[in-house]
């Protein structure tokens, strides 16, 4: 595997563990952040920086 | 009134749709693609999302709160992993031409047509509810609008009567735009840009619908989203949508949904179709990894702000919650968002089922019917007629008919059915392809056995568990089965096989079906072999980057073909001005001129076979061109490949053993002749200081007495007299022993010249007794020379042979008695030769010697007699000259004392002789 396809697999690897048990138990609250619940927020973000880093690793420049 | 607005709105965005593909298909005809760019790509993927995203996702998510983002997370991840894993995908398929998920398969496991068929149907088992399922949202969506402002008419999916005739003609229409633009005509990349353009066009217009309707709800009924979250704390039925309850088998549920999504956004046939299929350029892939994932993100923004805010503003149960999206506008009496949102609910499904159908259709002709067809022989498919239009009005019927079925299964289910459920349903059945494709292409020793027992097993396990239960559930049989299992069985309860308990049905019946699938694919795949085709095709596959396609695609092949019948398979199916194009084009890479010269060698086979893929594919192709070619060993009886493949592999056992020997014997050969030459090199070697001995030795007395006589100027005249005898002697013997290297050499390189006459030989042994005279009187030996009577004639050169004879009597004079000198020469005929015999009365040559002094750069020393003068070049040269002449000299090896050296010329008759008598005597 290439350097950018291992970036690319850890991604994935970093993806499949925040986004799953056991994690997810920590933010499965009934607290709000800035008014959006937790987990929402939790997910959405984690989602968004998920596709940064894929972004990231897909168009910077050699 | 509105009535008809909405239906004058669908008809001309459905409208607005034609235009775009046409005009993207005029821009591809003419070679200036419009959808060959990353962003279109990407968009072209989230065909992902169809009215189960738009509506049903809303829906799941009021009922059941956040599991409706693992379908969406899984992609997402799955993403990351695209640059190993789709990227090879898509290089194989557009290095082999693949047309579809089924081709996919059937080529990488030999290309049989059973694989084919298994994988389109269950392509088309996933995809007939899905499509009924399309249906069913654009009927409830389009009834629902129809009649506003009354929303309660609608309380539970309904659709029924004329509503339910509606999806009836948004199914002919959708199909209509899936024949126009999917089945346009074939061709070998099978690309459909039109097609592209218009999904890619409904993938923004579903997101900016969806898109509005969220900033409506959030922003417009409610004061954004901490209002509708904070409205939502307030009711514990509300705000429990927002976390996990349940144990660990929830988080399974949730993971196991992530691995069903992440397997279907790469192996639906409609993913393929966008992702694999069409895709015009490897490299947009790349951006699409990210802009993929960020279009799910976007689309799911508002999912659970609409789905809160929809449970807040209905009661409990009064309104179907996968309606909501288009009821929150309604109810605030947003005529014009409703359209919006309807116009953008119709577009999502209806790229689902314009893509899905393409995507089958391809398969149906391509992997079942031509190949069906090409094995009923009496119907001589592949030597007549026009292939192409029969494949396309194939994937016209087929397009028809998945349409149709699923407008009969919608109807029979009739809104039974909650969308999302039947999408993963959906989703599990194509999960089962997932073994096959992904060992297919990272596992060598998978096959064809393995790929089938584990699709077949995993799909009844699917079938048992999923799919009856769902057909249970929705009242088109008793649901006894499902609770209590067969005939009261409980541990075959289809929801928890074996007693498992506690998971979704999804979740146990993806797990029971792929753990089954892969197990047996595995299993399968080591216990038994694979064809050579299926070999070679693994390699192909598996390979991909390592350029194995070249190097293996035409090695299987071998038998003859013929160009023009090749020509006119290609003809037959891509039409004559395509094939003309084509085989030029193939010419061209080969430098050749005219593609008529071109051979119909194995090389044209796989070109003329790939190009065929890509428009019929894999299966057909093949079964097509081995009609072409006589005696094509890609026969599909796998046995007799089998058996074809043990008898070459024995026969070049064979070959090689013979090699083997015949290496064997050449190394022995070459071992002797090294060792001749070894031998030789040092002969040479010793010939060579030998030479520069004896040319040393005159040398230096020459030498010496020169040196005296200029020393010594008052010498005595006849000292003097003397010394100059001397030096003048050793010039002779020096010159002597130069021309015998010279004649040697030139004997070896044989550019020696020869002045061949027919001449008495008696004169030209008299005179070489002459030159040998004044020696032989110096020396006291007694010479006697018997010449008989007869004058016998020979062919012979003159000088040469006199050569012989001085050499022959100098050695004579050697090797003779030092007391009573004697030399006998005597001239006679034997039979037809004549022999000259040179007797000496020395101590004879010892018999192990009589040979090797014949030899090149041989001199015998013996004890003796001491080291004999001379270059010892002189027998072997003699030798040389008598056997050009014709004759040949050897030595007596019996009888009297001293050496016999004796040759023998062939006689040449009296008669003729005498003509030349004058000539001699010279």
């Amino acid at each position: 595997m290439d350097r950018r396809g291992q970036r690319l697999a850890a991604i994935f690897a970093f993806g499949a563990l925040t986004l799953n048990y056991p994690l997810l138990t920590l933010v499965s609250t009934d607290r709000t952040f800035l008014g959006i619940p937790v987990l929402y927020t939790y997910l959405f973000v984690l989602w968004a920086l998920i596709i940064g880093l894929m972004a990231w690793v897909i168009e910077r420049r050699r | 009134m509105f009535g008809w607005v909405i239906v004058i709105s669908a008809l001309a965005y459905i409208g607005l749709l034609f235009l775009i593909a046409r005009f993207a298909d005029r821009r591809a005809d003419r070679g200036r693609s419009i959808i060959s760019n990353p962003y279109v790509y990407s968009l072209s993927l989230a065909v992902y999302c169809t009215a189960w995203t738009f509506y049903g996702s809303v829906g799941r998510a009021a009922s059941s709160g956040i599991d409706f983002l693992p379908v969406y997370l899984g992609p997402t991840l799955m993403a990351g992993l695209w640059w190993v894993v789709f990227r090879k995908i898509i290089r194989i398929s557009q290095q082999n031409s693949i047309t579809s998920i089924a081709d996919f398969i059937s080529s990488r496991y030999g290309k049989g047509i059973a694989l084919g068929m298994i994988v389109t149907g269950i392509a088309a088992v996933g995809i007939v509810p899905y499509v009924a399922l399309q249906l069913d949202a654009v009927a409830t969506s389009f009834s629902l609008l129809w009649h506003y402002p009354d929303l309660t008419s609608t309380a539970s999916g309904f659709a029924t009567g004329a509503f339910g005739g509606t999806a009836f003609w948004v199914a002919l229409l959708l199909a209509t735009f899936a024949i126009l633009f999917g089945t346009r005509h074939l061709d070998v990349t099978e690309h459909h840009e039109g097609l592209v353009a218009a999904i890619a066009f409904e993938s923004v217009v579903k997101l900016f619908a969806f898109l509005a309707v969220g900033v409506f709800v959030t922003w417009g009924l409610f004061a954004g989203p901490g209002d509708i979250f904070t409205q939502a704390a307030a009711d514990p039925d509300i705000s429990g949508l927002l976390q996990f309850h349940g144990g660990v088998e929830e988080f399974w549920n949730w993971g196991w949904l992530m691995v069903l999504s992440a397997l279907a956004i790469m192996f639906l046939p409609r993913q393929f179709q966008m992702a694999v299929v069409e895709s015009t350029d490897e490299s947009h892939l790349n951006k699409a990894i990210w802009l993929f994932p960020l279009y799910l993100l976007i689309i799911n923004l508002f999912v659970l702000p609409i789905a809160v805010a929809g449970r807040l503003t209905f009661a409990a149960g009064s309104v179907d919650a996968d309606n909501l999206v288009l009821l929150l506008p309604m109810s605030d009496g947003r005529r014009t968002l409703a359209l919006v949102v309807f116009i953008g609910g119709l577009s999502a499904a209806a790229s689902m089922v314009i893509v899905a159908t393409v995507a089958l259709s391809t398969m149906v002709s391509n992997d079942v019917v031509i190949p069906l067809l090409l094995r009923v022989r009496s119907l001589r498919l592949a030597e007549r007629g026009d292939v192409s239009s029969l494949v396309l009005g194939t994937r016209r019927v087929a397009i028809i008919s998945v349409v149709l079925l699923g407008y009969a299964y919608f109807r029979l289910t009739e809104g039974a059915l909650p969308l999302v459920s039947v999408g993963l349903i959906s989703f599990a059945a194509i999960a089962q392809l997932a073994p096959a494709m992904i060992g297919g292409i990272f596992w060598k020793p998978g096959n064809r056995n393995g790929a089938i027992a584990g699709m077949i097993a995993g799909f009844s396990v699917w079938a048992y568990s999923l799919a009856i239960p769902s057909l249970a559930e929705s009242g088109l049989m008793s649901d006894e089965f499902v609770a209590n299992g067969p005939f009261g069985i409980r541990i075959l309860r289809p929801f928890a096989l074996l007693g498992l308990e506690g998971f979704d049905p999804i979740t146990n019946g993806l797990f029971w079906s792929l753990l089954v699938n892969a197990g047996l694919f595995m299993v399968i795949s080591i216990l038994t072999n694979q064809t050579p085709l299926e070999e070679r095709q693994a390699s192909i596959f598996v390979d991909v980057f390592k350029g194995a396609s070249e190097r293996t695609q035409a090695s299987l092949w071998r038998g003859t073909a013929s160009f023009v019948e090749l020509r006119s398979i290609l003809e037959r199916v891509v039409g004559s001005d395509r094939a003309d194009a084509l085989l030029m084009r193939y010419a061209e890479s080969r430098g050749i001129d005219e593609s008529a010269d071109l051979e119909a060698d194995s090389d044209l086979v796989a070109f003329v076979e790939q190009r065929l893929a890509g428009a019929v594919g894999s299966v057909s192709a093949q079964a097509l061109v081995s009609s072409a070619v006589e005696a094509a060993v890609l026969s599909r009886d796998e046995v007799l490949d089998v058996l074809d493949e043990t008898t070459r592999v024995l026969a070049y056992s064979r070959q090689l053993e013979e090699k083997q020997q015949e290496l064997e014997n050449a190394t022995n050969e070459l071992r002797d002749a090294n060792e001749q030459l070894r031998e030789l090199d040092r002969l040479k070697d010793d010939f060579m200081s030998a030479v520069t001995h004896e040319l040393r030795t005159p040398l230096t007395s020459i030498r010496a007495f020169t040196e005296i006589l200029n020393d010594n100027p008052d010498i005595d005249q006849e000292q003097r007299g003397q010394f100059l005898d001397i030096i003048m002697k050793e010039s002779e013997r020096l010159t002597r022993h130069i021309n015998q290297v010279l004649d040697f050499a030139k004997i070896e390189s044989g550019t020696l010249e020869w002045r061949m006459d027919v001449q008495p030989v008696g004169p030209a042994v008299e005179e070489s007794l002459n030159r040998m005279s004044e020696l032989l009187r110096r020396r006291g030996i007694e010479t006697a020379f018997d010449h008989g009577d007869e004058v016998l004639t020979a062919e012979f050169d003159r000088d040469r042979l006199i050569q012989v004879v001085i050499n022959l009597i100098s050695n004579a004079v050697k090797f003779c008695d030092p007391d009573h000198p004697r030399i006998w020469v005597t001239l006679a005929r034997s039979g037809d030769e004549v022999l000259v015999t040179v007797r000496d009365n020395g101590s004879g040559v010892p018999p192990q010697h009589q040979e090797l002094i014949f030899q090149k750069f041989q001199q015998v020393a013996d004890g003796d007699t001491g080291k004999p003068g001379g270059t010892g070049l002189g027998l072997p040269i003699s030798r040389e000259i008598l056997t050009h002449m014709g004759g040949r000299l050897w030595i007596e090896t019996a009888g009297d004392p001293g050496a016999v050296f004796r040759f023998a010329l062939p006689l040449v008759a009296t008669s003729s002789s005498s003509t030349h008598e004058g000539g001699d005597g010279r």
